[in-house]
């Protein structure tokens, strides 16, 4: 003998109903659902679209101000050489410069023991090489 | 309730496959499909089919 089933139990009509909750929405009940609650999906989609829009925008602009931001930065450093820098700061750019060009590396050593003024003498000394050098 | 679902399956085979398959215990659409051998998809249009043909007998009901 059989267990009967649990859906054997129940009526025809709750059996539909339990098929009803599990059928899923076509999508013209989808679209009368949303129009009977007054949503326009057209409409919010362009208005999500929109919103997209203006996040893009406000961090395209972001970006920009702290491109801006740095360019300055720069442009104040090139107006001033080296002069504003601090001696880690001075070494810090050395390296820098040895680092991308490898090539100087030979012929600047042993400046640790240098004076700032040395070291800033030495870095416009650089610079300059490194300008000629790329004008080639 | 059941009346009106039969009433409104008329005599179209695939409704009355669906129909015959909840008759016979299936509480989900795939129970339906099972019981009946119609595809999912089918059984998906069929149920919709016969509540839009319930309830627009309903609204000609209580029109009149």
């Amino acid at each position: 003998m059989t267990t009967p089933s649990p859906n054997g139990q129940r009526s025809f009509a709750e059996r539909f109903e339990s098929v009803d909750d599990s059928v899923p929405l076509s999508l013209e009940e989808a679209k009368a659902i949303l129009a009977d609650a007054g949503v326009d999906p057209a409409a919010g989609m362009k208005r999500l679209l929109a919103e997209m829009d203006n996040i893009d925008a406000a961090a395209r602009q972001q970006r920009f101000a702290k491109a801006e931001v740095a360019r300055q930065r720069e442009l104040s450093r090139l107006e001033k050489g080296f002069e504003g820098l601090g001696r880690a700061e001075l070494l810090q750019q050395l390296d820098i410069f040895r680092t991308n060009h490898p090539e100087l590396r030979a012929n600047f050593r042993s400046f640790q023991g240098s004076s700032d003024d040395e070291l800033r003498s030495l870095l416009a000394e650089l610079e300059e090489l490194i300008r000629r050098d790329g004008e080639k | 309730m059941e009346a009106a679902i039969i009433e409104a399956a008329g005599d179209d085979a695939v409704l009355l496959k669906y129909i015959e398959a909840i008759m016979d215990g299936a509480g989900s659409p795939a129970e339906v499909a099972k019981l009946s051998g119609l595809t999912i998809e089918v059984v998906y249009q069929a149920h919709r089919k016969l509540v839009r043909r319930v309830k627009a007998r309903q609204t000609k009901e209580t029109a009149s």
